[in-house]
């Protein structure tokens, strides 16, 4: 299992490493192009070889101007297929460049990426006008520099001498290009993508792809669940948690499914466990699920042992051998009370065993 | 029925016979002869009744930590360790080991499962009759911990587990039944010793009061100090008596920043230094309040216990000072309090909460790593908080948010959960950093860990005033206004990206800064409004939750510790008690307030 688990990291690290580095996509399609006096560009689908659709790249063409004074920005943003920004180039021969024509630096570029990669950038809140002073500090600093008062709160987020640059490419990288590629994704819309996103290691993919599985009721397509389920065995403990949480009960009407979560269940964290415990509340289990809760009582620690009695106490069909487990464990002090109220509970309590409660 | 009693009380009388039979013998972890790596952590003492040792090495195996302990009869004996799991999900890191004249035993501690404290049974051992040997040995580096050990000679003989009825033992085990050691009588005793204790100490002893400043650390500044690392906040320049705050300015030591990786930027020793040069203060350090004598409505006395020796001290005293933060000897003299948040309807503060409850604001537990030259690794932790590339928060070093309470932890009865949820959450992170983002994080290294909480809000003793937002916003100018302070009103919440990930057990804190202009705070919010002879200073004076968020910054504590002496003087001086300072002699206290110069005449300088 595990040597499956490496195999899916290392496709997906594959995959990830694929859409962030490779140079050229082997197929470019443009969708949309646009062009005001503010902004122009051409916006393309990005697909591989094996024709999965990638990502999305503009090429832009935006003049940063402040008061009477412009310049040009010639920049390409790279996006994932729902939008969120991944990183940019300068095309060839063109560049960036700060006040006075300085062009950026090595460590310019690192912070730009920094700046634009941060989706909840104090620049959302922000007016341009806010952000550089009055055309009293221009003289004094040039056209594109931090001023004034909202410096200290500002600062990091921008770089120093390319306020306007890092406003207006922020807002390009997080604005209404956003909006269009999510649209453009819808139509994509397949179960390959589906299977692709639920595969991908990618979360945002991820998450989008399990609520569009559970919302249009797609689980009882086995490919579709299979992939699903199986992000539980990955990283990401978030994922995991909030895939348990939404997971419809009909996915573990069956013994298999059951017992796939139950072996899931051990080879988890604890946190997950512990949600995953929870989830087996909300299924009518099988004896086979009972009879290796009835193991884990034993086993666990007081906190593991307090859920997994929270679950055996809504198993009123326990068999007769499970029954004299539970007899056993209430010998051996182990949640007394509760399991004795377990057992009277019974559907059907075994009668010897009943007497011997009684007696007790 | 009769029958019944009769046999339990001869049973009962067996017991006891049975338990004065046989041999026994507590050994407190704290007073190890050789702590070694291992550290005393005191900061559940208001619910152990003791301190314990810990084995705080941020991942690397510490020291161990050894003592000698004299049997007088030799022989077999069992043994019982009193321990716990700190993290058990499901099982923790915290293991060590005990040695028993250089012999280890098998059995490891500290990673059951289960958090409660309780005494974990050892088995059987050889005692050597006179000296033997007892070693503590840590495994992990993981704050493993131990409170005590027990030997007896009976095996049903597992000591209590009730911290009440342990305190009992404790103390007979122990031979404190005596009572504790006099240190004598004191114009002024001063609880606590962070900024406002010892400000208010060195207020005091300046006026020429007799002052004890009693501290349950090693080292003075509680917060500032090298073992939490804040910085000092709040202005001392725009005070409208501006010769208020100079004794805050003496023990800054500049600003370091939170978290600063370098102790020694925190100025532990000019603290002490400047508190040893004050002839009338008669410092006790590592020494735990816990325990005080009334005489009607007035403090007579509190005790105190050696956080390492648990030897009991006796400070006698006309006035006191409650600079413990969390109000502890307001709490034991039975003054009046309030903990949490008040409601609007009760406060008729527009920034208080809807209704009533008990959130508090956090415990930070700052840290910081450094980069080196080199690469190292850092353990995965699996019993730590988790993360992932969805949510870690991608930092090397700490800031004020870093903060765990929010009404989820009661700050002083669950410390210790609050401190180890931060240590779960540092370290959760710390590994995912090392693990997952090689490339930035491989050349850092943890550089310090705090173990000790920083709090921000406890208990608020109540006094003849007790300080509002309208207070604050309107700039109320009482006629016993004394100290200005300048901070926001600055009251945390839970991050909402960290509330969204980590849901009723946040790590992380947000908070919205509403400006205020520069106040002065009354007189009357700095004593007991029905203890007597208690004065208050720092973070639990009288103010409500909402102003209490502007007041709690360290130098405006640091001139409620200086205020606070002046009028233990004044009190002194006219034989009256701190309300009797503001209902009869205000203009007198409102002189030194204004300069100790209008009241002292200082001998003029002789000529060379």
């Amino acid at each position: 299992m595990n040597l499956t688990r490496g195999l899916i990291l290392l496709i997906v690290t594959i995959s990830l490493v694929g859409l962030h580095e490779r140079e050229k996509p082997v197929k470019k399609t443009l969708i949309e192009s646009l062009q005001t006096d503010s902004l122009r560009y051409d916006m393309y689908l990005l697909e591989n070889e094996l024709g999965q659709a990638e990502g999305y790249t503009a090429e832009i063409f935006t003049p940063v101007c402040h008061t009477n004074e412009c310049y040009p920005v010639y920049i390409d943003f790279y996006w994932d297929l729902l939008g969120n920004y991944q990183k940019y180039e300068v095309p060839e021969g063109e560049m960036l460049t700060k006040l006075d024509h300085i062009p950026f630096d090595d460590d310019d570029h690192e912070k730009l990426q920094e700046i634009l990669s941060n989706e909840r950038s104090l620049l959302k809140e922000y007016k341009i006008e806010e952000l550089v002073g009055s055309t009293q500090t221009i003289a004094a600093n040039g056209v594109d520099a931090v001023t004034g008062a909202t410096l200290k709160t500002i600062k990091n987020e921008v770089i120093d001498g390319a306020v306007y640059s890092c406003y207006t490419l922020w807002h390009l990288a997080h604005g209404e290009m956003v909006d269009k590629i999510k649209a453009h994704t819808e139509e994509l819309y397949s179960k390959v993508l589906l299977v692709q996103f639920l595969e991908s290691g990618h979360y945002p993919y991820q998450y989008w792809a399990i609520e569009k599985v559970i919302e249009k009721n797609l689980y009882k397509d086995n490919t579709l669940s299979t992939a699903m389920l199986d992000v539980l065995l990955g990283d990401n403990i978030f994922l995991g948690s909030y895939l348990i949480k939404v997971l419809p009960m009909e996915i573990f009407s069956t013994l298999d499914r059951q017992i796939w979560l139950w072996e899931t269940l051990e080879k988890s964290p604890y946190r997950l466990q512990m949600k995953i415990l929870d989830k087996f509340n909300t299924l009518k289990l099988y004896p086979e699920i009972q009879s290796k809760l009835l193991l884990g009582m034993k086993e666990g620690n007081p906190a593991q042992q307090k859920m997994i009695y929270s679950v055996l106490k809504n198993q009123l069909n326990l068999s007769k051998s499970q029954q004299y487990q539970l007899l056993d464990y209430i010998k051996d002090g182990i949640w007394e009370e509760g399991l004795k109220e377990l057992l009277l509970n019974q559907e059907k309590l075994d009668k010897r065993i009943k007497k011997q409660l009684n007696t007790k | 029925m009769k029958r019944i009693l009769w046999m339990f009380g001869l049973l009962l009388a067996f017991t006891q016979i049975n338990l004065q039979a046989q041999d026994r013998l507590l050994v407190e972890a704290e007073s190890f002869e050789n702590t070694g790596g291992w550290v005393i952590d005191q900061q559940s003492f208001d619910v152990l009744y003791s301190s314990y040792l810990m084995a705080h090495g941020m991942g690397r195996v510490v020291e161990d930590a050894s003592t000698k302990v004299n049997f007088e009869k030799g022989g077999t004996y069992h043994m019982w360790v009193r321990t716990k799991d700190w993290a058990p999900y499901p099982t923790g890191p915290g293991a060590f080991k005990l040695a028993i004249n250089e012999k280890e035993i098998d059995q490891v501690f500290g990673q059951s499962g289960i958090v409660d404290w309780d005494w974990y049974y050892a088995g059987e051992v050889e005692m050597k009759q006179g000296e033997n040997s007892l070693t503590a040995k840590d495994l992990s580096g993981f704050n493993g911990r131990f409170d005590a050990i027990y030997f007896s000679t009976s095996e049903a003989d597992k000591p209590t587990n009730d911290n009440e009825k342990l305190l009992t033992l404790r103390k007979e085990l122990l031979g404190l039944t005596d009572g504790p050691e006099e240190i004598g009588k004191f114009d002024l005793v001063v609880v606590g010793g962070g900024m406002a204790g010892t400000t208010a100490a060195i207020s005091a002893a300046r006026m020429g009061l007799k002052v004890a400043l009693v501290q349950n650390r090693p080292v003075l500044g509680g917060n500032n100090s090298s073992e939490i690392r804040v910085h000092l906040m709040g202005r001392v320049d725009v005070n409208h008596y501006p010769k208020l705050g100079r004794i805050v300015r003496e023990l800054d030591n500049g600003d370091p920043g939170n978290g600063n990786p370098d102790e020694k930027r925190y100025g532990d020793d000019r603290k002490e230094q400047i508190v040893k040069a004050e002839p009338n203060i008669s410092l006790h350090l590592n020494t735990h309040v816990y325990e005080v004598e009334m005489d009607g409505n007035s403090i007579k006395a509190v005790i105190g216990r050696d956080i390492a020796t648990n030897q009991e001290y006796r400070f006698e005293g006309t006035y006191f000072s409650d600079c413990t933060g969390d109000g502890t000897l307001g709490f034991l003299a039975g003054a009046e309090y309030r903990m949490g948040r008040e409601s609007k309807e009760e406060t008729g503060e527009s920034l208080a909460a809807e209704t009533a409850d008990d959130f508090t604001l956090g415990t930070s537990n700052l840290w910081a790593s450094v980069e080196k030259d080199y690469s190292s690794d850092f353990p995965e932790t699996p019993w730590a908080l988790p993360f992932s590339d969805e949510y870690h928060i991608d930092e090397h070093q700490s800031d004020w948010q870093w903060e765990t309470g929010f009404g989820n932890f009661n700050t002083i009865y669950e410390a210790e959960q609050i401190r180890d949820h931060n240590l779960r959450a540092i370290y959760g992170n710390w590994s995912y950093l090392k693990n997952q983002k090689g490339d930035k994080y491989k050349n850092h290294e943890l550089a310090w860990v705090s173990y000790i909480g920083g709090k921000r809000e406890s208990r608020r003793l109540m006094g003849d005033h007790v300080l509002t937002q309208m207070d604050i916003q309107d700039g109320v100018m009482y006629p016993d206004g004394s100290v200005t302070a300048t901070w926001t009103i600055d009251l945390h919440f839970p991050d909402a990206k960290n509330s969204k990930y980590f849901e009723g057990e946040e790590f992380f804190a947000a908070t919205k800064h509403i400006r205020v202009k520069p106040y002065t705070i009354p007189y009357r919010c700095l004593y007991s409004r029905n203890i007597d002879n208690l004065y208050m200073a720092g973070r639990n004076i009288s103010t409500t939750h909402v102003a209490f968020g502007s007041t709690r910054v360290m130098r405006t504590c640091g001139m409620m510790g200086e205020a606070v002496g002046y009028a233990a003087y004044v009190a002194k001086r006219n034989n009256a008690s701190p309300r009797e300072v503001y209902t009869r002699h205000l203009e007198e206290f409102m002189g030194i307030i204004e300069s100790p110069l209008n009241i002292y005449t200082y001998p003029t300088l002789p000529n060379k």
